[in-house]
């Protein structure tokens, strides 16, 4: 037996891997969600979410990819997970991304391929939205320039591509390396941690969706969750998911605060106060 | 339906049962006094003579029948039942008639025109000539102002020494052309009249019949040439009152002014309104002296303005060989004018003579060099490899094309091929030594990277430059030809990912460039060196572009240009289908699965399935057609196909998933039958009569499952793969 059966889940509940069903239309992210949309649907070019460690920046990218309706935006998601990529592979890919076959390995060719996919799009009634996840790990300048010269590419006032950067704070560094296009940000938008109420809020979506029928987590013990991981998400998730781990080993049909304890001690959690 | 009809409906279906067929048809034929005009009567009498073996009596009754129909205004059904006539006898030419006739009257004239084709065709195998020409001109009558197919007939007449009757097509044309103010057209037709009737005159009043010299046609335009009475207001409009000159400024300027980027010469300063339009009032109407056919005043030389001017005009009506009739009359006077040959480039590649575009490109690259325009000479030379790469044409191959360009020539240049490599004698091209050496090195180096080429070697621009040099050298288009592909064969290698055992040298036959006559003689095909390849290209490289062009060119054409131009017309027709077409086609389909046509009806089905309106009402009777032709795996595939090809309504699902049960039902696979069942089910448990027939299954101890993946798990898997395709990892 494990703890999905003993509290009878069909599923983890608070496992750490973005899974949209799991996703947790809070206030903020709803609102993040409306805002980067409205920037997509109107070809703002450039639009930025920022936020901490953990607060749903990544969940909101995969989100907001299914949410594109594929009959009217050519959508594509692109995670950075190395700093050092160039900004010719950072072409290539978004080229590859929006439908084009064969890149040119020669960089005029290639621009002129992406113009001629961007307009093919447009004519398709399309708009082309490329999501950029870790986007604070692209800071060099170089990269950044070549965003703002595919930023320029318009026809007749209309952005042929949008932008939407997701990353940490740090991103409003990265976008300040290149001025000219920091300017060129139309939407922005922070991510926040929850308050306690959306924590607990956040918990009890999460729960039900994983099948659970009845609220396994004490009053108390939600506060504390509040308190160890600070209304970060990802950090709610952990904390949770270690303590219905605990509540199973010492079989506690409802999680309390000191279980709580226990289990942001264990992972080394500091605590506001 | 009153009573004796039904009884005597019923004792006839008795007879037929039995095999007692005339006796039915004797039944059948009591209510023909009747209805006369009932087509289901003959209808059926038809059918019966053909389980009868009587064909042609069968035939006849189903004209019959088809005529009652479309008298009593159900074309469909006419149609129909004339098709089912030609199915039975195709022998029957008026019977394709009859049914043009019925497919015009419906609105389907891309049928109608098929319909009368194959009428027209068959009278002329039967060498009845004016059967086909009657057919003829009723497709004409279809689009009564399309002037292609008339004169087409009227030419078809003359062929055939038709006389009366291809004069009497021209004269029609005639009227189109009046009508449409193209005045110089209607001369055109007089003319061949005239050579087919020399006794020909026109009706009075007409103007062209007292033109006598071609002017511009210029838009409501009554008269052919410009004259002008000085007391007219016309007059008065444009000669101001203070100077009596034309006031440049004047919006009378406008109508013969074109609409043309190239308004410079407009300009008040230009030589047109310095020199041409300063008029002073006399007693003497105010004349354009035109010189026939060429629009050029005899008394006087143009400016280039003015035969610029003149060619804009032409062009815009598309006159074209008017246009250039301007343009070369002004080359004589102007033969370095820039603006000149940029315009007869312009015009030769309207007209599609791509041997008169390649010429004119070579004497504007000339020209520009001379002015020392490199960037404009560039973009010409650019222009120019692009057509004689895609657009040589056998008339180019075979005779010389005149690259006489104003540079020195040298014939001293010579650039020998030896067998084994391409080595150009760099020392006495007058090249720089550094792009001497890099050419040298680059064609005579082993494999190289393709970037490490293109970056340290500028082959591109040595190439350029050795284009250059062969064209000033006046050699024949063939050479030219040869020494593109070589370029274009280098400019691959580059594009190349880096193939370590390639080489990129190029081996050529033995033979030299002097060998090849530089003075434009033309030469034959077989001098002209097929260079042979290095080891891993092969020979398709070389694309014997005459050869495969001479067919296309000169290959026989089966269809007369008559046939052609009725095709064009029926395609145009074809394309313009809407939702009205849609309907029909249903419509059509449902006659002819009432006359047990299933082929015909699948046709229908499927041209009427196309459209939004009647989807899922044409994909439910082209399922039914199928399974009742026994093609029930087509029936099944067909409606998977739509689920998945098609995005489908809630509704539109529930229905094609519920037809596709019923099929596989029929073909015996009950789990599946079940499955979907019990997904309509768990949507709609009203949905028809979903509930018992699962119910059936159940009791029958089938169990539900899905064996396969099914449309919808791998719809959700594609769906699946689809939205990780759209994530990527930098």
């Amino acid at each position: 037996m494990n703890y999905l059966e003993f509290y009878r889940l069909k599923e983890q509940p608070f496992s750490i891997s973005v899974d949209n069903r799991f996703f947790y239309n809070s206030d903020q992210h709803s609102e993040a969600l409306v805002r980067l949309k409205y920037a997509a649907e109107h070809r703002k070019g450039l639009a930025v979410l920022v936020g901490d460690v953990g607060t749903g920046k990544t969940t909101l990218a995969r989100r907001m990819l299914d949410e594109l309706d594929e009959n009217q935006f050519e959508s594509a998601l692109l995670v950075v997970i190395h700093a050092s990529i160039s900004s010719h592979w950072l072409l290539r890919k978004i080229a590859v991304q929006l439908g084009i076959e064969d890149p040119s390995d020669e960089k005029s060719s290639l621009l002129s391929q992406l113009y001629d996919r961007l307009v093919e799009i447009r004519d398709s009634g399309k708009k082309a939205v490329v999501l950029i996840d870790e986007a604070q790990m692209l800071h060099h300048k170089e990269t950044m320039e070549e965003f703002r010269g595919m930023l320029n590419i318009e026809i007749e006032g209309e952005k042929l591509i949008t932008f939407v950067f997701f990353g940490l704070m740090s991103l409003d560094d990265t976008l300040a390396l290149d001025k000219p296009l920091q300017q060129r940000v139309a939407v922005r938008y922070q991510l926040r941690s929850f308050s306690e109420k959306a924590t607990q809020a956040y918990i009890k979506c999460r729960l039900e969706i994983a099948g659970a029928k009845k609220q396994l987590f004490a009053d108390g013990s939600i506060a504390a969750i509040h308190k160890y991981s600070e209304g970060l998400p990802r950090l709610i998730n952990t904390i949770c998911d270690n303590a219905l781990l605990e509540g199973f080993l010492v079989k506690k049909e409802t999680i309390d605060e000191k279980m709580i304890q226990e289990v942001a001690s264990d992972l080394k959690l500091s605590t506001a106060d | 339906m009153s009573f004796r009809k039904s009884s005597i409906i019923e004792k006839a279906k008795k007879l037929a049962s039995k095999g007692q067929f005339d006796k039915a048809i004797h039944e059948w034929e009591k209510m023909v006094s009747e209805s006369p005009d009932d087509g289901n009567i003959f209808n059926s009498i038809g059918d019966l003579y053909l389980k009868a073996n009587q064909k042609k009596k069968a035939t006849d009754i189903f004209v019959k029948a088809g005529e009652a129909f479309q008298s009593a205004g159900f074309e469909l059904k006419s149609i129909a039942v004339f098709k089912k006539a030609l199915k039975v006898d195709p022998s029957r030419v008026e019977i394709y008639e009859k049914l043009a006739s019925v497919n015009a009257e419906r609105g389907l004239i891309g049928n109608a025109i098929g319909d009368y084709l194959k009428a027209a065709k068959n009278y002329l195998q039967q060498d009845n000539f004016q059967a086909s020409l009657s057919v003829y001109r009723k497709i004409s009558d279809l689009d009564p102002e399309n002037t292609d197919i008339l004169v087409q007939i009227a030419e078809m007449c003359q062929k055939q020494d038709y006389r009366e009757e291809a004069i009497e097509e021209y004269k029609k044309v005639i009227a189109i052309f009046e009508a449409q103010g193209k005045t110089a057209d209607v001369e055109d037709i007089v003319e061949i009249i005239v050579d087919l009737d020399p006794s020909f005159t026109r009706e009075k009043g007409s103007p062209s019949s007292e033109a006598s010299s071609t002017e511009i046609p210029m838009p409501n335009e009554e008269e052919s040439t410009v004259i002008l009475d000085p007391e007219s207001p016309e007059y008065e409009a444009i000669v101001s009152d203070n100077e009596n000159t034309i006031d440049p400024e004047s919006p009378a300027y406008e109508p013969i002014i074109p609409d043309n980027e190239n308004t410079n010469f407009l300009e008040p300063e230009s030589e047109l309104l310095t020199d041409e339009q300063t008029i002073y009032p006399s007693e003497e109407p105010f004349q354009v002296d035109r010189e026939e056919g060429t629009g050029v005043s005899s008394s006087e030389v143009k400016s280039l303005e003015n035969y610029l001017t003149e060619a804009e005009v032409y062009c815009q009506y598309d006159l074209l060989d008017k246009a250039l009739d301007q343009l070369n009359a002004a080359s004589e006077q102007y033969p370095s004018s820039i603006e000149l040959h940029l315009k007869l480039k312009e015009v030769y590649g309207k007209q599609g003579t791509t041997e008169k575009v390649v010429e004119e490109c070579s004497i504007l690259a000339s020209l520009y060099k001379e002015m020392g325009d490199e960037t404009k000479r560039q973009a010409i030379l650019d222009e120019l490899m692009t057509l004689t790469s895609k657009e040589i044409e056998s008339d180019l191959l075979s005779e010389t094309a005149s690259l006489e360009i104003e540079a020195p020539v040298d014939v001293e240049k010579e650039l020998p091929l030896i067998h084994g490599e391409r080595d150009f004698d760099f020392a006495n091209t007058g090249r720089s030594s550094t792009s001497n050496k890099n050419s040298e090195a680059a064609l005579n180096t082993g494999p190289l990277e393709g970037e490490k080429l293109s970056e340290e070697f500028s082959i591109e621009e040595e190439e350029m430059h050795l284009l250059e040099e062969d064209l000033s050298l006046s050699a024949s288009s063939q050479e030219i030809e040869q020494l593109v592909k070589t370029d274009e064969i280098l400019q691959e290698k580059i594009k190349d990912d880096p193939i370590a055992d390639d080489s990129i040298s190029i081996d050529f036959e033995e033979t030299t460039l002097t060998s090849i006559d530089f003075e434009n003689k033309p030469v034959a095909e077989a001098d002209i060196p097929e260079p042979s390849l290095g080891e891993k290209e092969t020979k398709e490289e070389y694309v014997d572009l005459q050869s495969i062009l001479s067919e296309d060119l000169w290959q026989e054409d089966n269809e007369s240009t008559l046939e052609k131009a009725i095709r064009n017309f029926q395609d145009k027709t074809q394309k313009n289908s809407d939702t009205q077409e849609i309907e029909t086609q249903y419509e059509l389909g449902i006659a002819y699965k009432e006359m047990g046509m299933l082929p015909e009806a699948i046709v229908a089905f499927e041209l009427a399935f196309q459209g939004e309106s009647r989807f899922l009402d044409a994909m439910k009777m082209l399922v039914t057609c199928h399974s009742e032709n026994g093609s029930i795996d087509v029936a099944v595939e067909l409606i998977q196909k739509a689920m998945t090809d098609r995005p489908c309504s809630k509704e539109a699902t529930i229905t094609l998933k519920y037809e596709l049960a019923l099929l596989y039902d029929q073909q015996g696979n009950k789990e599946r039958a079940l499955f979907l069942y019990e997904e309509i089910f768990k949507v709609d448990p009203r949905f028809r009569d979903v509930s018992s027939k699962r119910s059936v299954l159940v009791e029958n101890d089938f169990e539900s499952s899905w064996d396969a993946p099914h449309d919808e798990e791998v719809s959700k898997d594609e769906i699946k793969k689809k939205k990780k395709d759209r994530v990527s990892y930098l």
